[in-house]
């Protein structure tokens, strides 16, 4: 039959067997006669299987976009009212999604280098990629071989992946809706996050394919060039991939910073630094002709180590040392098998090809910028050491546990010190190093020159970095030494930069890159080590007696409509906002009415907003109505006011309430606010006793302290039976500069009375329309009132993150300008 | 003696004092009456208990307690050997706690309770409980 799911896996599976058709062609074509014939056939056989790849994913989004919940993929990840955007990124929530997003990066890889000229090298990434392939294809297959589950397919049925009474009863079933995607990755740039992160381990497979086909073809010199230039544009695809999700983290999810030191973020900072690394090397290989093994080892390692995060985050083996980890689909002995396959083949090359490779044991000297360069290496990997070895305490349990013995160790408690207490010591070293290899590297020609060329870097980062020191005050030892050491690498690389441009030279990217990364680290510096929770309680109140003293200290309760201090700002509450579709100014979530018949909203007054006038009664639609938004005004002494909107979503599929902060984003700091907690929406409400009041329409008077009025009462016209009698009051209230409105309803029906009230939530006023006295034209107003609305804040402010960014885009600016200067034709250009 | 000794010498120095560092700064699993045999013994360090939340037959959960503000609130969890313990949170509700198909705590007893500082949670992917909800 032709189902989409049938067809899907047909794909899967033809993609699979083309994955090992084209290997087994490149891999002949290598040792053919009829070598272009063979390359032609195996080119043919990848852009099958390239066919094929793409034919998955459009088949899956065709499943997701039709809302086709009766594929599991669709049922579990994606749901009916998801915007389009959300539902592009709900095809990778999954771990086959994103297996399949890897792979579609590799089919690219793949399309680049098949047209570029035929050569031995081509022809051996090739037949690299065809394995990686093979292997990654596997992962999605959902055959069974001899009892042996291969892969996780995409397109099972509902029916297959869980068992559920109602398939006994009606097994055509068909739910309505899909469980819908995590809150937490309904942001736009988990749109873009996972794409460019999985580009980045993609794009880390050529520096690997050109390591590993140096050795299969024993030549050690002609690799080097195209390595160099693709370990250049991993860095920068993989560095940009994290940054988004540090971003990611620091805007959506409030634990206040942009990096935890979670295993799962630790697994791709390692690969990162061992880029880095394999980078340095091989441009010391390409100039002195040397380090041959170093750079292929490194080259190598840094693939092996995506591998070896892949692995971790996804077997489950960190489930109990990680926050976000994935479950395990049981596809860790293959994630395994994968891994260890990488090894051995690298290992029995290495191996085989050992005494072939070129090696000098000509002694560097001290002063030499390769002596340094080389001592930068081999910090960046103890760096990735003392981060990979901590991170893979899980593995090591696993381990002792296979062979039968017993291990309880689990990862340090305080991850955050442990790390960052050993790392910054590493930074320093770091920034120092780059700062004297850079130096020697362009001008240490001479001995006697060198004292000179250090001694104004020297003497400018004492000067700067002892008054910060002083004056802002720091007052730690490492944070003073990571500040020298990372002013001393901005001037010693700077005064490169001075010597390219005196001598009319084209600029030194190097300098650029170190330069941008001693700014970030400043940044994390400051915003890290200096960053202050401003909302301290000075109200000498406790919150609760139940709180540990750091919650009851350092958040503030802010009652809506009432100002209170909040470092230098006076701040009030003002209440919650929704967002409407095509809007760009929020509105009060007074002013509508949900009507769940029609899931839709109905305004309860005349409004201008965005500079779109609605009307009373207009239906208008919300972007997501389990998002709410808390307007916190925030006024300084000079009566400059800004306004931020700290939301909440509850997740009416998982139960799930997710927080998520707002920033002011400021030159100096960025003030960050998110919201701890607010009234349970389901908690019963508590009314006082009822008051009654006797007013006439348009008369003011006073309910609950404020003042209200009666503005019009109408008839109900939609009602056409005669024994019907139906108003509705339109009471305004105003409490401070800001107005309210409730609609109670009064019925008579069969010479029964029934009262509608409407409560003003944000106030904590519930009023009925009690009764009306044609004779005296009275109207009764019954209120009870009850605590008005509140929310608890955390502000923190975070000084000097801008730096954190900047430094990154120097750093990348550096990066990007490397990768041109490795094209000739763009050096002869300038 | 060559320079090449020397990094190798120093290199290696910096890889046990890693490799130390890290053991000792490492914490461990335990169960909830190791832990509280550690306390009673005078034992500050925090430790790791896994377990599970208290559910019933129905799927329901048992013990569990949110504060009224909703900044903090404690749950019972029952540790891999079965023991049941009140655990207390001060942060409020990490947003799939209800979800979870296990539970890591990390912290240490006071006098009568077990206080996380952190909270790790293994959720199944999601919704693969065998109900859909209709």
């Amino acid at each position: 039959m032709f189902t989409v799911g049938n067809v899907g896996h047909f794909f899967v599976v033809a993609s699979f067997i083309f994955s090992f058709v084209f290997f087994i062609s490149f891999l002949i074509s290598e040792k053919s006669k009829n070598k272009i014939a063979w390359f032609r056939f195996a080119s043919l056989s990848f852009y099958v299987h390239a066919l094929f790849v793409i034919g998955i994913i459009s088949a899956i989004y065709f499943l997701i976009i039709n809302n086709r919940f009766e594929y599991y993929y669709a049922f579990q990840h994606s749901s009916k009212n998801l915007p389009i955007y959300f539902k592009i990124s709900s095809f990778w929530e999954g771990q086959e999604g994103s297996f399949l997003l890897w792979i579609f990066w590799n089919v690219v890889i793949g399309i680049v280098f098949i047209n570029k000229p035929i050569s031995k090298w081509t022809t051996s990434i090739m037949v690299v990629l065809g394995v990686i392939q093979i292997f990654l294809t596997s992962m999605v297959l959902g055959v069974v071989f001899f009892d042996i589950k291969a892969g996780s397919s995409p397109f099972i049925l509902l029916k297959d992946a869980i068992s559920a009474p109602i398939f006994q009863l009606n097994p055509s079933f068909i739910p309505e809706d899909g469980t819908g995607l995590n809150p937490l990755l309904q942001n736009y740039w988990m749109v873009i996050h996972p794409p460019t992160l999985f580009l980045g381990f993609a794009v880390c497979l050529i520096p690997f394919s050109y390591a590993i086909s140096a050795l299969r073809l024993g030549d050690y010199i002609g690799w080097i060039k195209p390595a160099k230039k693709s370990l250049i544009i991993s860095t920068i695809i993989l560095g940009i991939g994290i940054m988004m999700g540090a971003y990611w983290a620091y805007e959506t999810l409030n634990f206040g910073g942009y990096w935890n030191w979670d295993p799962v973020e630790n697994a791709v900072y390692v690969p990162w630094l061992f880029l880095v690394a394999s980078f340095h090397s091989i441009v010391l290989t390409q100039k002195n002709k040397d380090n041959y093994k170093l750079s292929l080892m490194l080259s190598i390692l840094s693939f092996i180590l995506v591998l070896y995060s892949t692995f971790l985050t996804r077997s489950g083996i960190l489930g109990d040392s990680s926050v976000h980890s994935f479950t395990d689909l049981g596809l860790s002995g293959q994630l395994l098998l994968y891994l260890l396959s990488f090894i051995f083949i690298s290992i029995y090359l290495f191996i085989k090809r050992w005494n072939e490779i070129p090696s000098s044991e000509k002694e560097k000297r001290k002063y030499s910028a390769e002596f340094w360069l080389f001592i930068g290496i081999f910090t960046l990997l103890l760096m990735s050491f003392q981060v990979i070895f901590p991170t893979s305490i899980p593995v090591y349990n696993a381990i002792i546990d296979f062979f039968g013995g017993f291990s309880n160790i689990a990862p340090p408690v305080e991850k955050e010190l442990f790390y960052s207490n050993a790392q910054i010591w590493f930074a320093s070293t770091i920034a120092v190093i780059s700062g004297i290899a850079q130096v020697l590297w362009w001008r240490g020609k001479r001995v006697n020159e060198i004292i000179s060329l250090f001694s104004k870097p020297l003497i400018l980062a004492m000067i700067t970095s002892s008054s910060i020191i002083i004056l802002y005050p720091v007052n730690n030892i490492s944070y003073m030494v990571l500040l020298f050491s990372s002013f001393f690498s901005i001037f010693s690389n700077g005064s490169v930069l001075l010597y390219f441009i005196k001598s009319r030279k084209f600029v030194s990217s190097a300098s650029i890159s170190h330069i941008g990364l001693a700014i970030m680290l400043i940044g994390i510096l400051f915003s890290s080590g200096y960053s202050s929770v401003v909302s301290k309680n000075y109200t000498g109140l406790v919150w609760n007696n139940d709180f540990p003293d750091e919650v009851n200290q350092n958040n503030m309760l802010l009652f809506i409509n009432e100002k209170r201090n909040v470092g230098k700002y006076k701040v009030s509450y003002l209440g919650k906002r929704k967002k409407v579709v095509g809007n760009s100014e929020m509105i009060n979530d007074n002013y509508i009415d949900y009507v769940p018949i029609l899931d839709k909203f109905i305004l309860k007054k005349n409004l201008l907003l965005g500079g779109i006038s609605f009307n009373e009664n207009d239906t208008i639609e919300l972007e997501n109505k389990d998002i709410s938004f808390f307007e916190v005004e925030f006024r300084d002494k000079n009566n400059n006011i800004f306004t931020l909107y700290p939301k909440v979503q509850m997740d009416p599929n998982s139960d799930m309430i997710v927080f998520s902060p707002d920033i002011e984003n400021n030159i100096m700091e960025d003030f960050y606010v998110h919201v701890r907690t607010f009234p349970d929406p389901e908690q019963e409400i508590i009314w006082r006793d009822k008051d009654s009041l006797l007013i006439r329409l348009n008369e003011t008077f006073f309910l609950n302290d404020y003042v209200s009025v009666v503005e019009k009462v109408t008839r109900k016209n939609n009602v056409n039976t005669n024994n019907r009698f139906e108003v509705e009051a339109s009471i305004k209230v105003l409490a401070d500069n800001q107005e309210y409105i409730a609609k109670p309803v009064y019925i008579i029906e069969d010479n029964k009375v029934g009262l509608i009230p409407d409560i003003i939530d944000d106030l904590g006023i519930k009023i009925y329309l009690s009764e009306i006295i044609p004779e005296t034209q009275n109207f009764k107003i019954t209120f009870q009132t009850t605590q008005k609305n509140w929310v608890i804040i955390e502000a923190v402010q975070k000084p000097f993150i801008n730096l954190f960014w900047l430094g990154f885009f120097i750093l990348l600016m550096g990066l990007i300008l490397a990768l041109f200067k490795t094209n000739k034709r763009f050096i002869n250009a300038i | 003696m060559k320079n090449s000794n020397a990094i190798s010498i120093v290199v290696i120095s910096i890889i046990v004092i890693i490799i130390i560092t890290t053991f000792a700064d490492a914490s461990t699993y335990v169960s909830f009456s190791e832990a509280k045999s550690m306390h009673n013994a005078g034992n500050m360090s925090k430790i790791h208990v896994v377990g599970k939340l208290n559910k019933n037959k129905k799927n329901e959960i048992k013990g569990l307690n949110n504060s009224e503000s909703r900044l903090s609130f404690s749950f019972d969890m029952i540790d891999e050997k079965g023991k049941k313990e009140n655990v207390f949170y001060g942060e409020p509700m990490p947003p799939d706690f209800l979800l979870s198909e296990q539970i890591v705590v990390i912290g240490s007893y006071d006098s009568e309770r077990f206080v996380a500082n952190e909270i790790l949670l293994k959720c199944p992917s999601k919704y693969t409980e065998n109900n859909i909800k209709m």
